[in-house]
């Protein structure tokens, strides 16, 4: 794992593709489009 | 987390292609979950049934245990680590969708106590680190590297600051193995001092966030203890993690002027380039929460997505956790690491215990 972290490229950043997501599914969430998500 | 770039980058060149080709990985991480929980299900179902006395284990530490068992005894096909490699996106992800269960009054109250004693934890381990390693004669680089990834937070730290002050490949690996294996080791030993120590689950999550390194691993090792601590394990490691641009800029200054790295340009741009935007997006569902943009059956639903996500992170934790790899980085960075770590943990421990004397916890 090491040697792939240390040879990445400072590309698109992730951190936004994660907050897109989950910002998504929040939107998904709030207007009930994803409902009772169990656990 | 630099995997997960990698996955997502790849995602420009033909992005239907490089999508279909997470999947599988993607499904490893799943089914490794799945099967954690359900063991831990069955454990709980049987041990109940039974009336035997048996701890709680929780799903995290199975996902990590079948990730780690299948990760080091068998050598995945290439098929799977385009996804088994976007574990650290869901770490992300699910840390966002986290925000969903603090109120902006919890994170201005356990936030503020995080950040007060991450200052002092910064401080600390920065100076602890340094001695330690000129003690033991290891490179400045070197030195840095690791003071700055048990300070702030991990393997992201380390990347930032190997670019920043322009450090060698070798000395990055060695900090990041240093890192990655104290961090596997933190699993199992601050669970079981807090049970020893009967920590609360805020003291307890607080202590974890401070002291453990990776976000990964913080996130896991807070969890394993319970549900409530790993979410407050989160709170503080992501304080830990805001300041990460600052410490690098810091370091970056330091051997430009040496003449031993590139000058800094605007500095204002160089902090926002370094901030972990999932910082944004933790507080922005935390803050449409708090202001009722969401109802409790809803928030039930964000917060069990928050779950999902980070079930993913597990089994990835323990798939990416190589011991054969780790252990060909050398001897002397482990053991400045681990007497830090040690100390670190400590100096942090007794921080937690003194806020919780003070603010109650």
């Amino acid at each position: 794992m090491a040697e792939q972290v240390v040879t990445k490229k400072s590309g698109l950043p992730v951190d936004w593709w994660a907050v897109l997501l989950a910002v998504v599914l929040a939107i998904l969430v709030r207007f009930g489009v994803l409902q009772h998500i169990p656990w | 987390m630099a995997s997960s770039t990698i996955a997502v980058e790849n995602t420009t060149k033909n992005p239907l292609l490089a999508a279909l080709g997470l999947l599988p990985g993607i499904a490893l991480l799943a089914v490794i979950g799945l099967a954690a929980k359900w063991i831990e299900q069955s454990l709980n179902g049987y041990t109940k049934a039974h009336h035997i006395v048996f701890p709680n284990i929780e799903y995290v530490l199975w996902a990590i245990v079948i990730g780690l068992i299948i990760g080091n005894l068998v050598k995945l096909p290439a098929i799977f680590q385009p996804g088994v490699d976007t574990y650290e996106f869901w770490l992300k992800t699910g840390i966002v969708l986290l925000g969903s269960r603090f109120l902006v009054a919890d994170i201005r109250k356990l936030g503020g106590i995080s950040l007060l004693l991450v200052f002092i934890e910064i401080g600390g381990s920065l100076l602890l680190m340094t001695a330690l390693g000129k003690a033991f004669g290891l490179r400045p680089k070197l030195i840095n590297l690791l003071a700055i990834g048990s300070a702030v937070c991990g393997v992201s730290a380390i990347i930032a600051t190997k670019g920043a002050i322009d450090a060698d490949d070798e000395d990055s690996s060695f900090a990041i193995a240093a890192i990655l294996a104290l961090g596997a080791i933190s699993l199992v030993a601050f669970p079981a001092i807090g049970h020893a120590l009967h920590m609360s689950n805020n003291a307890y999550g607080l202590w974890t966030g401070l002291a453990v390194d990776n976000t990964a691993e913080a996130t896991a090792a807070g969890a394993i203890y319970s549900d409530a601590a790993g979410k407050v394990a989160v709170l503080a490691k992501t304080c830990r993690n805001a300041m990460i641009g600052f410490v690098v800029l810091g370091y970056a200054v330091y051997w430009a002027r040496k003449g031993q790295a590139n000058v800094i340009g605007n500095k204002a741009t160089f902090l926002w380039q370094k901030f972990p935007k999932f910082v944004l997006g933790f507080l922005l569902i935390s803050a449409a929460v708090s202001f009722g943009a969401f109802n409790a059956d809803q928030v039930k639903s964000l917060a069990n997505l928050s779950r999902w996500a980070f079930l993913l992170t597990f089994a990835g934790v323990g798939l990416k956790t190589n011991f054969g790899a780790l252990s060909k980085q050398g001897v002397k960075p482990f053991v400045v690491g681990i007497v830090g770590e040690v100390l670190i943990a400590a100096l942090t421990l007794g921080l937690v215990i003194g806020a919780n004397r003070i603010w109650t916890l």
